[in-house]
């Protein structure tokens, strides 16, 4: 989990480092706005949903791949108290991956002297509140990455959803529907990548019924669920 | 009879039409050691998961301590410890890590629980040790160990020494009979390995099929258990032939541990002996026996079989 953790901050890290230094090997200078617009994209386009949906599942999986589930729910608690702290215990896991990655880009603007803009603390809390939103929003897709984990009991799944999301965000964003779709409306909400097409009320209501509907799934389902796994 | 501590009645459980468990009615009482006997895919496991609330019965009732398993019953599953089937542990923790965050889990605040349950079950000196690095038989002692960390009243212990060596088993055995005598605790154990549970059994029950065959206490048991005369010679068809032609002997078979076995109270061994060596029959052994619970269960399942 740990190396997942780490690895998972430092290959977007890693991707715009390579980007900036391919846009510098092409004599356009760098631009700390820019940058900053690049990591949030990447984050939200890329990473974050594959990577969540795989952390999530995981997370979520690994108690019947491990055989720990049989212990889990003969304890003296309710499975909807199981399942809400696995949803508590990714907070501080995606949080961790979140600002690992922010503090890795960040530092790696430092690696290019001479930016055309200065570097100001007002971009850097912009850009660390564009974090924060879209670690907000990623959150709430997590049931999604859940609910499919619980289902096959393997985190396998999830990490296709999570790949899925990546192909078919790309896919929507070309497309009017950007906030009608959980993951590019996540993207748009955070980067305004397309403000003609970011309508927040909209935005917003996709995302909570993206949000709740898995939630009562599981609920459902794992309260019911016959557990056979051990 | 003792306070009930476990009490089934009645339990199915059907997968899209085949039943799993039929109508199970079992019942422990405070200090049983109650072996729970039965074939692979007779129907232990989930009897076990019904009882500790993991899968849904289709019908028929578990109480535990008097309190009836499914909505709300989590109090109540502070009492009980369980390992089912195999103990699964996170293998990047250490033995006492996974046990401290059962401990946490179980809201118990002193720590000195984990030390007890280490050397209940030997294994303080391999508490530093990651649970990957564990064999079978010390995975399975720690499953114990962790069951126990909470003091129940009740340990419910699926097949804890299935995969396990000769020494493995005995361990086990050891300790389930250590913690039934010095913290008295009821236990439950199921197994198809029958010479352990007889070893250690006060009360057993013998599932078939999704069906309780039989429940009786191993007194009972021993009670039921027929006697018979057991021969080894050099000709067992001559000698079968014999004996039912010349004595009249009816219930005399032939069995897979190389004996001829004779149920027929009436018979002096003496007057067997005397025929067949009169008929140039060797007899090597000749001795006065008794039906072990194998062959009990090995009867009642035929029964069963047939009566399905």
């Amino acid at each position: 989990m740990l190396w997942l953790m780490l690895l998972g901050a430092l290959l977007p890290a890693m991707l715009v480092l390579f980007v900036a230094v391919n846009g510098i090997s092409h004599d356009e200078p760098f631009r700390w706005a820019y940058y900053f617009d690049m990591q949030v994209q990447i984050m939200g386009m890329l990473m974050c949903p594959a990577l969540f949906s795989l952390l999530i599942g995981y997370l979520f999986a690994r108690e019947f791949q491990e055989r720990t589930i049989n212990n889990l729910l003969t304890g003296p608690h309710s499975r909807l108290a199981v399942v809400a702290s696995k949803f508590i215990i990714a907070i501080p896991v995606l949080l961790s991956v979140q600002l690992l990655t922010f503090l890795l880009m960040l530092g790696g603007g430092f690696l290019f002297p001479g930016a055309v803009d200065a570097f100001t603390w007002s971009m850097l809390a912009d850009e660390a509140w564009k974090f924060c939103l879209l670690l907000l929003l990623q959150y709430a897709l997590t049931p999604i990455s859940a609910a499919v984990a619980l289902l096959w009991r393997s985190y396998i799944p999830a990490m296709g959803l999570g790949i899925f999301a990546v192909i078919s965000e790309m896919i929507i964003m070309q497309s009017k529907y950007i906030m009608y779709y959980p993951w590019s409306a996540t993207l748009n909400l955070a980067t305004n990548m397309f403000p003609d097409r970011n309508s927040a009320s909209i935005g917003y209501t996709t995302m909570a019924i993206v949000c709740v509907v898995p939630l009562l799934f599981i609920a459902a389902y794992f309260r019911r669920a016959d557990v056979h796994s051990g | 009879m003792g306070q009930a501590i476990l009490q089934v009645q009645g339990l199915c459980k059907h997968y899209k039409g085949v039943k799993a468990v039929d109508g199970v009615d079992m019942r422990l009482n405070q200090g049983d050691i109650y072996g729970f006997l039965g074939q692979n895919g007779a129907g232990k496991t989930t009897t076990i998961r019904m009882m500790m609330g993991l899968i849904r019965p289709s019908s028929g009732s578990v109480k535990l301590f008097g309190e009836e398993v499914g909505k709300g019953s989590n109090a109540v599953l502070r009492k009980v410890g369980s390992v089912i089937e195999y103990p699964g542990f996170y293998p990047n923790l250490t033995a006492i890590e996974n046990l401290d965050l059962h401990r946490r889990s179980m809201g118990i605040k002193d720590k000195r629980t984990l030390e007890e349950s280490l050397h209940t079950t030997g294994l303080w000196e391999a508490r530093n040790r990651k649970a990957s690095n564990f064999s079978l038989g010390m995975k399975q002692r720690l499953g114990i160990a962790r069951a126990i960390l909470h003091g129940p009243e009740l340990l419910i212990l699926d097949e804890p020494t299935n995969g396990l060596d000769p020494m493995g088993i005995k361990e086990i055995r050891l300790l389930i009979q250590e913690l039934a005598q010095k913290r008295k605790i009821t236990i439950l154990v199921s197994s198809h390995i029958l010479s352990e549970v007889e070893q250690l059994a006060t009360k057993v029950g013998i599932i078939h099929r999704g069906v309780m065959l039989e429940e009786s206490t191993m007194n009972e048991l021993k009670h039921k258990n027929r006697q018979y005369i057991g021969l080894q010679v050099d000709d067992f068809a001559k000698s079968q032939a014999l004996l039912r032609e010349e004595l009249g002997i009816r219930d005399c078979r032939m069995e897979d541990d190389g004996w001829l076995r004779i149920y027929d109270d009436d018979r002096q061994p003496g007057e067997m002996n005397r025929l067949l060596v009169r008929q140039g029959i060797e007899v090597s052994s000749l001795v006065a026996m008794k039906d072990s619970l194998e062959d009990y269960f090995v009867r009642l399942v035929e029964g069963g079989a047939a009566r399905g």
